[in-house]
Formats: structure tokens, sequence, C-alpha cells
């Protein structure tokens, strides 16, 4: 107040002090808005950047397993069901007319036993493809399906519980967990050398909790997220893009007394998702 | 400072407000959907009309009735700006209050003081509320980065032009009936801010103009046999 009481030649100093400094302060200001702002936009242009760049990786990924399995089908079909029905053929062709009947029949025999063991190897492919358990009795049959079988092998102990599945997740979701399960149990078997492998299913706040456990040589989820960005690990790449479109979680631990590791999957039940296709 | 540079900013003004005018009507078509834009072209109106009445018409020594007026009318036109381009809720309720105890403020101190060439308390409180919705406005848009930098908003070139005249001539205002031989030698630099904000005026016009110009044109119906 004391300044605006002031003499005049005070008044036009206090003026030209107080114009220049409200001035300076203004401009200032609106520069330090500026700048803020284009660094943030350019801090989330990066980011997105980077996220399209892992989107990428990840469609590669897709696209490569894609083709990957189309070759073991072809392979499969190529390798063991085509010689199988050659060989059928073989047996049943226009020479067996003159053949005596004790020929004939052994002949029809062996085609038909042949062609029973090509039923059965298609039968595999298309169940190792889309198991049919899975559609019609659903993911926890599909899921116990599966750790029998492993189990039966004989070479390691697998074991899957369900506790609260009394009411089942939508058919596109039960196949993305399922999808899950067997990519996790496979590089298991392949990676891990485990002696046992044991699956629990829970809810959660709402959300479908699956804690899968072993006691072979794990990653953390350190680990998962290196093997995420790089080139390789295309089956953990496949687990996520699976888990994204569902909406879900996965967390890659080793147990607090570091005897086994533990891999915990979260998908909420809710369904806020427009349109699943996997 | 001579008479003739004195003169020059005077006229310099008054022919931006007018161009002010002139631009608006010219991009009339392009600019019309800009929200709040049109309260530019009505406050430069009003202004150029206060400055001839009182420059002309009115005693000197009642020339601070029309100038509370034109406070009034600026401090509504400049927060019904702010108002349009704030969308937090909360802050319009605070404008409208604040508006509200403003223009009580404004009828008592023309009821109570009816002395001085210009209103200079009323238009430190109207600078002072200004430059608080202009800061809250720079505030929101700072933290909105979802489309554009901040500078290709026709609205930051306005709120910019209004800071920067506000903050400019707030001191020769508050000081106007207390400086010897009156404002009129520092009465240029005010004209000087003027300028500057009608020049802040015009490059936002521009900006909404060359915008709305790089849309596509208004679709036609690309598939004939859809209908």
């Amino acid at each position: 107040m004391f300044f605006l009481q002031a003499n005049p030649p005070q008044i036009s100093l206090v003026l030209f002090m107080g114009t220049l400094g409200m001035l300076v302060l203004t401009i200032g200001l609106i520069l330090f808005i500026i700048f803020h702002q284009r660094k943030v936009i350019r801090y989330q242009l990066r980011l997105q950047q980077l996220e399209q760049e892992q989107q990428k990786i990840l469609l590669n990924a897709s696209i490569r397993l894609q083709e990957e399995e189309r070759q073991r089908l072809a392979a499969d079909l190529h390798d063991d069901a085509g010689p199988l029905l050659a060989t059928a053929r073989l047996y049943l062709n226009e020479n067996l007319v003159n053949q005596d009947k004790a020929t004939q029949l052994q002949s029809i025999f062996q085609a038909r036993q042949i062609l029973d063991d090509t039923i059965q190897l298609i039968r595999n492919i298309s169940h190792s493809l889309m198991p049919p358990t899975l559609k019609n009795f659903g993911l926890e049959s599909a899921v116990n399906d599966l750790f029998q079988k492993i189990s039966g092998s004989g070479t390691i102990n697998a074991s899957s519980r369900f506790h609260e599945y009394k009411e089942r997740l939508k058919p596109e979701k039960e196949l993305i967990v399922f999808r899950v399960v067997q990519e996790l149990i496979n590089n298991i078997l392949k990676h891990s050398n485990s002696s046992f492998i044991h699956l629990t299913q829970n809810n959660h706040n709402g959300s479908f909790l699956m804690r899968v456990h072993h006691d072979g040589r794990g990653i953390v989820q350190a680990d998962f997220e290196k093997l995420n960005k790089s080139n390789v690990g295309l089956g953990l790449k496949n687990i996520s893009s699976r888990l994204k479109v569902a909406q879900g979680s996965i967390l890659f631990e080793k147990d607090a007394s570091q005897t086994y590791y533990k891999i915990t999957v979260e998908i909420p039940r809710d369904d806020s998702f427009e349109s699943l296709s996997v | 400072m001579t008479k003739t540079i004195e003169d020059l900013f005077v006229y310099m003004s008054g022919g931006l407000d007018v161009l002010i005018i002139l631009l608006f009507l010219a991009f009339f078509r392009r600019v019309r959907a800009a929200k709040g834009l049109w309260l530019i072209p009505v406050y430069c109106a009003a202004s150029l009309v206060i400055n001839i009445l009182v420059d002309n018409y009115v005693d000197p020594k009642y020339s601070y009735i029309p100038y509370t007026f034109f406070t009034l009318l600026e401090y509504l036109l400049f927060t019904a700006f702010i108002y349009m381009c704030v969308r937090n809720r909360v802050f319009h309720r605070v404008i409208l209050g604040l508006s509200g105890a403003f223009i009580i403020f404004i009828a008592i101190n023309l009821a109570v003081h009816r002395h001085g060439t210009i209103d200079s308390l009323s238009i430190g409180v109207e600078t002072i509320l200004i430059i608080l919705y202009s800061f809250w406005f720079m505030y929101e848009q700072m933290n909105n980065t979802s489309n554009l930098f901040i500078y290709n908003k026709f609205e930051f070139w306005v709120v910019t032009g209004l800071l920067i005249y506000l903050a400019g001539s707030f001191f020769i205002y508050i000081f106007a009936n207390q400086l010897e031989g009156g404002i009129q030698k520092y009465w240029f630099l005010t004209n000087v801010f003027y300028i500057i904000k009608n020049i802040f005026f015009g490059v936002a016009i521009f900006n909404v103009a060359r915008q709305s110009r790089k849309k596509p044109q208004a679709s036609q119906n690309l598939h004939p046999y859809f209908r």
C-alpha cells in the first residue's frame, strides 16, 4: 500500500516496475505452459510408438505360430495319414477279385485295420486342434482330461482341481483359458524338467483365477517381460496376445519357500469386450 | 512522446478494432461454428463505440460512467468466452458466483465513487478476476493433451491476448487517478497492449478459418446406389 501512496516520481517507477513484472510473469507462465504441454505430448507419442512396436511383435509372433501349427498339421497328415491310406488302397485293388476267399478276407481285414488306425490318427489330430470336451462339457472337463492324458504318460505327475467353477465362463473365454493352459503345459513339459504340475482354480473379487504350480526350472515376471519384448518365446507371446483379448493378466513368480514356481492367470468374469476372435 | 505518435497508437488501436470486425465478417462462414469467437468482434465494436463517445461526446468530468459500463461489459464478454472454453463444472459455478459479486461491486462503486477520469478500482478487480479465470483455462489446457498442441487452438490465442493486455495495463489503470497531469502521458502504453491484444485476436480468427478450410467438405453421397 506504501507504493500506492507514493510521490509522483515514485509512482512512475512503481508503474514501470509493476508493468514490467506483470508482463514478465504472464509471458513466462504462457511459455512454461506451452513447453510443458509439448513435453507431455512428446512423451505420450513415444509411449504410443512403443506400444505399437510391441503390438507388431505380438502380431508377428501370432502369425508365425499359426504357420507353424499349419506346417505341423500338414506334416501329420502327409507323413502319417497319407501313407496309411495309400497302404489301405494297395490292399483293396482290382486283383482282389481273382484271389481266393481266404486271401480276400485277409486283405479286407488288414485294409480295415489300417483304416481304423487312420481314423484314430485323424481323430487325434482333430482333438489336438479343438478338443470336443471343451465345447461339449466345458473348461473344467477339458483341463481335467488334458491333465489325465499327461499323467497317463507316466513321466510326470499332473493334477488339476477346480474349486469354484459352478458358473462357466463364456465359450470364447473358456477357449482362451484352455489355449493358455495348453501353452503353459507345453512350455513346462519342454523346458522345465519338473516332476509335478498342479493346477487350481478359484474366484477372486469377481475374477476367474487360475494357478499352475511346478517344481522344475521356471521363469519369473521379469524374465517373461524380457522374452515378450524379444524375438524369441513365441508361446509366451501367444499367451500375452490371448490374455490381452480377454483383458486378463498373468504373473510368473517363485514361491516364498523357493521350492516351486507359480503362474497365476486372472481374467475378469464380466464381459466388457466386444469380440473375441482367437 | 510526441502527440503525433500518441495519436498514431490511438488510431491504430481503433483501426484494429475495425479490422477484427471486418476479418470476422470476411471469414464468417468458416468461423461461425467456433464456440465463443463471436464475442470478440462484439467486444471490439463496443470498445470502438465507447472510445468515440468518450472522446467526442462525454464531458471528461463524467467519463468514469461510460468507462464503468464498458468495464462491466468487458468483464462479461471475456468471462463468457472463458466460461465457454472451460469444461470444469465446479469452475463454472465459481465464475457465476464471482460474476454476481462483481456486478454488485460495480453498482456500489458507481454509486459511491463519483469522481476521477476512470474507474481504477473496478478495472483492478476485473483484471484480477479475468487473469485468475485465464490461468485456470491454461491449467486445464495444459493437462488436456488428447488432441492438439495448445497453440493450435484459437482459445489459446484469445486468452493470451487478454492476459497480455490486462497484465500490461493493470498498473496504469490502477494509478490513473493518482498521477499528476492525468493518465495521458502513459495512455499510449495501454494502446500498445491493446494493439497486441487485437493482433492475437486476429491470429485466433485466422487459426479457425485455416483449420476449417482443412476439414473435408460436406460429405456427398459416395454410394448413390445405397438409397
